[in-house]
This record gives structure tokens, sequence and C-alpha cells, in this order.
């Protein structure tokens, strides 16, 4: 199941290792997402297209009933124009008629002609004045009625009856007696239309009475017509109509515009409501709509005409009216249909442009994930650490049972020691037999429960250390990653046996290290630096000033200023003492060494410390015996060329003596000659044996005091006989332990000195004995001598230390027997209260002790 | 001897032998002197405080010369030295070491202290007599002594 290195198609196992193609999962390209943006688009599409035919309609609503309302308004103004001009016509009708109305002159005339038709003057004046009448133009013929309704006088001459429309309106003129309008009628006569003022003749002095009438002919189609017919605007349709109640009809009073012959012809019954004539003539006014006589639908102001049967109306088509408002309409709907279009569009792109996004993103995420394909196969091509991809067998109820291997890279394949190809498709425990089970078992874990797992482990099969690390990218598949750490714990366990060693070896030497962070003024000790310093062993580092105050208060001065410089020369050596708790006084000789950072700063200093409390105490105690040597070897050189001086000296005294030859001279010259060399002999002999105590030592053994006494006692005998010295031995038991021969010299020449030193001691005593001194026991040697003055006590076990040059003896002896005393690991010292007051040598040796055993002759 | 009076020594040394050497090279010959011996330090300083068995002026006339060995018991030479030269009344008295050391120490030590002189004694006949014949010489006929 090798792969080629070069990245190929998106494995769909790798795809969803974490982090890498994780844009492929997270953009839009989920359809659903799609699906509601598809929806929100069309709910806004929706939305502006209502709002658009919302905002158009009312606009043209709006627009239409505008239109409307001026339309309206112009028909009205039209029709009340109309019918102010006709009101006017009639009044001033009326006008001319009440120049003549009630005119006594003219009564007169009409009453005389009618009383006397054939009054010439009378026809005549009347005639002038019906001429005169004539003269308006809108008259065209004058007739004097008599009240019954028959003409008597026309002008210009008629001989025709008076039409019936006429006479029947004088009926009803004559007894109101007031000037009236005829309405227009039909003369039958001459078949055209007229319209009449009356004017009752009135008698005035026969009350009133009405005694003729005179008639104003006017042609309504000249003079009354036009006005009606006359529209301000210029208008295909608009007409003016004139009409009134007939009967049962509407009755057309003037000339239509789209029917010919209507005046006084054209009748509609009232029963057509819908008409704007009957409408008008059933009393409506205002603008009204509706059809008119042609069926065709109008609107129209209607108005009755004030002082007349008429009505008005003036209407205009429908269809004309709202032409317009049609183009209009049309217009608006262009508009709103274009704005429609544009919000497709708009939502169109809007739609567009989401699905090349997501196409977009679709292409990205196919791009990254590639790109993190290649990345990921480069990682798993070059990882160090051995990788696997395992495909989880479910056993019996769905657990785990085990893994398949899916693929693994060449770091896998080293460590584990098999080839890909024949790991591919082969369950773990068939080509590692050697996994334990429990690796198998910490690993299912992380399949069931556990997101990772991290544990080392060794391998017996390979013989090698691991670091595992398992995951479940997904479902149903396992990672792991094998790391070789078998070098790692090697050095590890290496590094930790070094560490061991490098504490032990400073156990056993009392050796410490140390490091001081010169920035934070911390110290860092190793363990037996802890210890060396009394302090309990800790982690981590310390204050500066802890370690200094583990140092003695005198040398904490020379402490800080050793490491100032050691901070400035690089390296430096130093002391100190240390104070411990236990009040135990150690000496620390510590080396330090100046560590830099990376710029060469002053960063650290490490060093060690060593206890050389045991040392600079062997040193002190060598230095002592080497001062103790130099003034050894000063004085032996002294002390023996003494003697060299005194017989070169007297060997030439002899000389001369011999050749003066004086004897006496002579025996003197040689007794001195003679003591010198004796002296030198004897000094060489007991220098000799100072040197020969502390390395050729006889066996240490246990002896009684009394024994020792005893033999020294026999090698001074002669001394303390002749002096009558009385020896007192304690008899208590105790036991010394040392060189045997060498205690016996130091009893022979503390017996010695004693004896020597008595003085005239007329009762000289010597007492030997043991006294407790803490938990020590002292040995002493008590005599009633010529004691020694305190001013020369110090000087006493010095070598050649004789404090009598008079008395034999080389002034070698206390010396010996201090020397044997100390070599034994003890100390002796000298009481005496001065001169005369005898004195008392002491020593110690160690393991002294009394015995209630008895006395053991060695 | 320039003054005619006999100029006392006080030598001061602990070896007999080496004190007999000194008082035949200087009473032998032609130096008249006398001299007295003191064999440690304790009594030097007794003769020359006048303390002790030495109170006697008569018997333990002043030195006008003081001729010290450095080794001595009971007190040291060196001391000695030092305790004459402290001395307001002694220290006139000049002080001239006798000794076998040639330690560079003892003699500064000695010099130190106010020694006049600092003298070894030479290990040969010949060469000791010559020492003290010269000191004679030197000491005795030529130097002045205060009163």
């Amino acid at each position: 199941m090798r792969r080629p290195r070069d990245p190929g198609p998106a494995p769909r196992e790798s795809r969803n290792l974490s982090g890498v193609g994780s844009g492929a999962a997270t953009t839009n390209a989920d359809p659903r997402h799609e699906h509601h943006l598809l929806l929100l688009l069309i709910l806004v599409f929706v939305c502006l297209s209502a709002g658009i035919m919302t905002v158009g309609y009312l606009s043209y609503r709006s627009y239409a009933a505008h239109y409307r309302a001026q339309v309206e308004s112009q028909l009205s103004a039209i029709a009340d124009l109309k019918v102010a001009e006709l009101a006017q016509w009639r009044n001033e009708r009326k006008g001319d008629a009440s120049l003549i109305f009630e005119n006594a002159e003219f009564s007169d005339l009409v009453a005389r002609l009618f009383a006397d038709p054939a009054d010439v003057d009378a026809r005549g004046r009347t005639q002038a004045w019906m001429a005169r009448c004539l003269t308006r133009p809108e008259y065209d013929e004058v007739r004097l009625l008599d009240p019954q309704g028959a003409a008597r006088l026309s002008a210009p001459p008629n001989p025709a009856p008076v039409p019936v429309a006429v006479r029947e309106r004088i009926a009803e003129v004559v007894p109101s007696g007031q000037v009236a309008m005829t309405d227009i009628y039909r003369d039958e006569h001459d078949g055209r239309e007229h319209i009449a003022t009356l004017i009752p003749i009135l008698d005035e002095r026969d009350g009133h009475r009405v005694i003729g009438v005179l008639t104003l002919r006017t042609d309504p189609q000249q003079h009354l017509f036009p006005f009606i017919r006359r529209w301000p605007t210029a208008s295909r349709t608009a007409e003016t109509l004139l009409v009134r109640r007939d009967g049962r009809d509407v009755l057309f009073l003037n000339e239509l515009k789209f029917q010919k012959r209507t005046a006084l012809a054209l009748r509609i019954p009232l029963t057509r409501t819908d008409v704007l004539a009957v409408k008008a003539v059933l009393g409506q006014t205002g603008v009204v709509e509706g059809l008119d006589y042609r069926g065709v639908a109008v609107i129209g102001s209607v108005r009755p005409v004030p002082g007349s049967p008429w009505f008005l109306v003036a209407r205009m088509d429908t269809a004309e009216i709202f032409a317009p408002l049609r183009a209009r309409r049309g217009e608006l709907a262009i508009v709103v249909v274009a704005l429609l279009l544009a919000a497709a569009a708009g939502v169109g792109v809007v739609w567009r442009r989401q699905r090349a996004r997501v196409y977009r993103e679709r292409y990205e995420a196919a791009e990254t994930l590639q790109g993190s394909e290649i990345r990921y196969r480069l990682l798993f091509q070059n990882l160090t650490a051995g990788f696997a991809l395992h495909e989880v067998v479910l056993g019996d109820e769905g657990k785990p049972d085990g893994y398949r291997f899916l693929e693994v890279n060449p770091a896998f394949e080293e460590l584990a020691g098999l080839k890909a190809v024949d790991l591919a498709g082969r369950r773990v425990r068939e080509v590692m037999p050697g996994i334990e089970a429990d690796w198998l078992a910490a690993i299912g874990r992380v399949t069931t429960t556990i997101d990772s797992t991290s544990f080392e482990t060794y391998s017996e099969h390979l013989r090698r250390h691991y670091q595992v690390t398992a995951y479940a990218p997904e479902p149903g598949r396992l990672a792991t990653i094998l790391q070789d750490v078998t070098e790692r714990k090697q050095a590890q366990d290496a590094l930790r046996e070094s560490a061991d060693r490098l504490r032990r070896a400073e156990a056993l030497s009392h050796l410490g290290h140390w490091s001081l962070d010169l920035r934070a003024q911390r110290v860092s000790w190793s363990d037996e630096a802890f210890r060396m310093h009394g302090v309990a062993v800790a982690q981590g580092d310390l204050a500066r000033d802890t370690w200094v105050s583990c140092v003695h208060l005198d040398d904490r001065a020379h402490h800080a200023q050793a490491i100032a410089e050691i901070q400035q020369d690089g390296t430096g050596v130093f002391e100190y003492r240390v104070l411990r708790p236990d009040g135990a006084v150690r000496h620390i000789a510590a080396y330090g060494e100046l560590g830099r950072d990376t710029a060469g700063d002053p960063a650290s200093l490490f060093g060690t410390v060593l206890d050389v409390t045991e040392l600079r105490q062997k040193e002190r105690e060598l230095q002592e015996r080497n001062d103790e040597l130099a003034r050894f070897a000063y004085t032996v050189s002294h002390d023996l060329k003494s003697p060299l001086v005194t017989i070169k000296g007297f060997l030439g005294f002899l000389e001369e003596d011999t050749r003066h030859h004086d004897a006496a001279r002579m025996e003197r010259d040689l007794a001195y000659i003679r003591g010198a060399v004796d002296k030198m002999a004897r000094l060489l002999d007991e220098l000799l044996e100072l040197s020969r105590v502390g390395h050729k030592m006889n066996p240490f053994v246990e002896t009684s005091l009394q024994a020792v006494v005893e033999d020294a006692q026999a090698l001074v005998a002669g001394r303390i006989a002749a002096r009558d010295v009385l020896v007192r031995v304690t008899s208590e038991p105790v036991l010394l332990y040392g060189d045997r021969p060498r205690l016996v010299e130091v009893f022979q020449n503390l017996l010695d000195n004693a004896v020597k030193f008595m003085g005239d001691q007329p009762a000289p005593w010597v007492e030997i004995g043991v006294r407790p001194q803490g938990a020590d026991t002292v040995v002493f040697v008590r005599d009633n001598g010529i004691g020694i003055d305190q001013r020369h006590q110090h000087k006493l076990f010095g070598l050649f230390e004789q404090l009598d040059p008079a008395a034999e003896g080389t002034g070698m002896g206390l010396a010996l027997a201090r020397r044997i005393v100390e070599v034994h690991g003890g100390r002796i010292r000298v009481e005496s209260e001065g001169a005369g007051k005898g004195a008392t040598f002491c020593f110690t040796l160690p393991k002294t002790r009394r015995s209630p055993r008895e006395e053991q002759k060695p | 001897m320039i003054k005619g009076e006999p100029i006392s020594i006080l030598l001061v040394e602990d070896d007999p032998a080496h004190a007999e050497m000194v008082r035949r090279n200087l009473g032998d010959f032609r130096v008249a002197n006398r001299i007295h011996h003191v064999a440690d330090g304790q009594a030097a300083l007794d003769y020359l405080f006048r303390q002790g068995a030495y109170a006697d002026p008569e018997t333990s006339p002043r030195p006008h010369i003081v001729l010290l060995d450095l080794r001595l018991p009971k007190v040291d030479g060196q001391e000695v030295l030092r305790r004459i030269k402290e001395d307001d009344d002694l220290r006139r008295i000049p002080t001239v070491v006798l000794t076998t050391s040639a330690a560079e120490l003892d003699m500064v030590r000695a010099y130190n202290h106010g020694a006049g002189s600092y003298l070894v004694k030479p290990v040969g006949f010949e060469q000791f007599s010559g020492l003290m014949d010269a000191f004679g010489f030197y000491w005795l006929a030529w130097n002045q002594f205060p009163e």
C-alpha cells in the first residue's frame, strides 16, 4: 500500500486528521445553507416586488385621484361658467325686457292700439318701438300679442300664427304679470327652434291689467347654443348639454356634437338613470359619472340653471379624460416592471455572487486541502518518528479487538524492522507478536474513552525503548507515533548514574560544588556543600545571604571580597570558617571561576568547596613540627658548636701551656677538653634517642604504673640513694597503655630531674601517683625540691634548656619526656608555686585506666 | 686603661669552658681588667641592677662593658640585652654579644635590642685568641667610656 511520493488526490483518511485539510469541512458548501440563502433571496425579491408594485400602484392611484380631481374641478368650473353665462344671458334678456316692461308710454301705445287698431300713430309708434328692439342682434323678431296670445303686430312682419309653446307660456305669464322667458321651443310653422322673452304690457291705469304681451324672439342657434357649445379647452369629446325635463323624458335642448338634430328632439326616458342628463334632471348636482346620450361612459358636471327649467351638463368622455391617465399608467407599469426586473437582477446578482463565492471557497478549500495534503505527505515521509495508521477491528459487542495496518511511514518501517508492503492490511498481532498485551490495552483506551495517550515501553523483541503516542484521528481509526528513545533513556540513565557517582564522590571526599547566580544573588549547592555548611540538604537554590549566614562573622568581609575578586580576575581561591549550628567550626577552602553570559558579561560563578579543617589542623601541627625542627636544628648546631669551640680553644691553650711547661694548667686544659667531648657525645646520644621517639616505637601494651616506676627507679637508684630521697608510689591499680621502655624513660627523666633539683631540702621526697581530671587520669611526679621560678616555667621542656647550667645533664631529659608523652597522644606540664616550693610534673596518657584487677607484671 | 682605672667587664656566659677561655685571653694579655662572670641571664640582671647577691657595689662594680652570650639559662640573652638598653642608666654600657650563633635572625634581633657589636665565637684557638686580642685592643684600649 505504499503511496507514490508525489501527492495524489486527497485520500479520505488523511483529510480529517487533526489540522490537516480542515478547510473543506467548514465552508458554506453545505447545501442546506445554500437552500436557506436561496429562500432568503427569493423572500427579498418578493418583498422588493411587492414594495415596488405597491409603491407603483399607490403612486398611480394618487396621481389618478389627483388627475381626476383636476378634471372634476375643471368640469365643475366649466359648468359653473356656462351656468353663469346662461343665467347672465337670461338676465340680459330680462334686462332688455325691463326697458319695455312697465313702460307707461309703451303701455299707452299698446292700449291705444288695441283699443283702436286703426290708430296709425299708435301703430307707427309701436312699430318704431319694436324696430328699436330689433336693433339688438339677439332678437330676430318682435311680436305684440294680445293677452289671448293672438299676434297683433310683428316686426319683421310675420303672418304665421303664434306657436303653441309661446301661447302656452303666455297663458302662464299673463296672470303673473311678470316678465318671463319661454323655454326653447320649436315653431311648428317654420320647424325651427326659438326662444322668446315675454314681456307683459300692463295698463297701469287699469290696475295693472295685462293688456298685451310683447315677445322678443331669439334664435338659440345663434345666440345660445354657441355659449353652450364653447369649451375652453381643446377636447375631442367634451361638450356641454342643455336639457330639461319634459314629461317622463329628458329633452335635449341644444344641438349635440355627436348627434345631429337633437335640439328639442332627442329624448331619453327618465328611467335611464345612468345617463348624465337624466341624473341632472333628477336633481343630482356636481360631478357625476355615467353614460351620455350615446351610451358612452362619461364624467360630467351637472347643474341646474337657476331661474330656468334648464339643466346643464358639462361632460367629457371618460375615455378622453383618462387617456392621459392610461398613458401614465402605462408609463408607471413600465417603470414598475423595470424596477422589478432590476430587483430580480439584483437578487440574481447576489445569488450568483454567493454561489460564486461558494465555489471559490470550495476551490480554495480544495487547494488548501491539496496543499495540506502535500504537506502532510511530505511530513509523513520525512518524519523521523514512526507513524502508523490503523483500522480498528471490532470484536464482539463492538469492542476493539485489534488493529489492522493501513499506512506506515518510512521511519516506522525502520523502527519496526518491517516493510510497509508487509504490514499493509495485516493485523498488528500478526506481524508484531512481541507486543505486550498491556500496550494494546493502553492503546485500546484511546479509541473508546480518551483522546490520546502517551507512554514509554520496552520491547523485549527488539530490545529497544520506545515512546508511544496514540490517538484516534476519526472513529474507527487509530494513529500511533513511535519514537525510539533508547539512546535518550540510556543517556538519562548514564546521567543519573553520573550524578550519583558525583554525589558519592563528593560525600567521600567532603568536596562540594556551588554556583552563584550573580544577577539573582542566589546560590545552588551540591548535597555535600549543604552538609559542609551545616544546612539540611534541600532542593532548589538558596539566597546568597543564606550562605553568608553560615560563614563565621569575622570571615564574612573576606568572603564577600574574595567573591568580588573572582568576578574581576576570572578565578580565585579563598578560605573561610563556617560556624555550624552545633557550634563546630570548620575551615572551608573554596575555589571559584567566573562564568560569562552570551554577551560577555559576568553572569555566574562556579566553584568547589572543600572541608579542610583536618588538613589545616595537620598543617598547623606540621608547621609546629617544622618550627620545632628549625629550632631543633638551630639549637643543635649551636649546642654542638659550643663544645667544639671549647675543644679547639683549649687545645690551643694546651699547646701554650705545654710550651710553658705549666702542668697544672695543662691538666685543667685537658679536663675542659675531655668534658667538652663527653658533652658532645651525650648530646649526640640523646639527640638520636629523641629522634627515634615517634617512629621507632615498640608495640603498645598495657602495663601497671607501679611496674614502670619500679624500673625507672632502678635506673636512677644511685642518685636517689646519694641524695637520700624518699620515693613514694601510689598503690592504686593504674594501667598505663604504651611503649613500655619509653614509659620507663619518662619516669626515669622525671625522677632524675626531681632528685637533681632538691637543692638543700633536708627531707627530700618524690611522690608518684594519679588523680582524675575530668574524664582523664593524670599521672603526677611531685617533689619538694627547689621548685621552678614562675617566669621560667614555660621554657622548661625546651631542648637544651638547662635552668641550672652547673647541673649535669644535657637539658634534654624533660624534652625527651615530653616527646614521649606527646607521641602517646598525651600532654605534660609542670606546676610549681615558685622557688623553694617544689614542683609537680603531671601528664596524661590516653587509655590510662584504673583497674580493679590486680597488678600484672608484664 | 686610658684613664688608668682598671676596666671592669661583665662576662655573661653559661659554658664554664668558654668563660675560662675568655678569661684567659683577656686576663693573660696586656689588657689589664677585671672580669666578673655570671652564668645565667637572671644573675646578669641581678648584677646589673644591683640585686640579690650582687647588691654590693664593692664586690659587684658597675661594668664598663658587657660581654653577653645569647643562649643563657633562666633569662635569655636577648631579653637581658633588651632590659639593659631599656634602662636609662644602664643603656650607656656598651654591650657586645659573644655567641656561637651565626644566625642572621639572632644578629638582627640583637642589634634591634641595641647591641653595640656582634661577635661569633670562632672554632679554632688562634682565631679565638685573635678575636679576644682585637676585642681587647679596640674596646679596652681605644674606646672611650663615660664616667
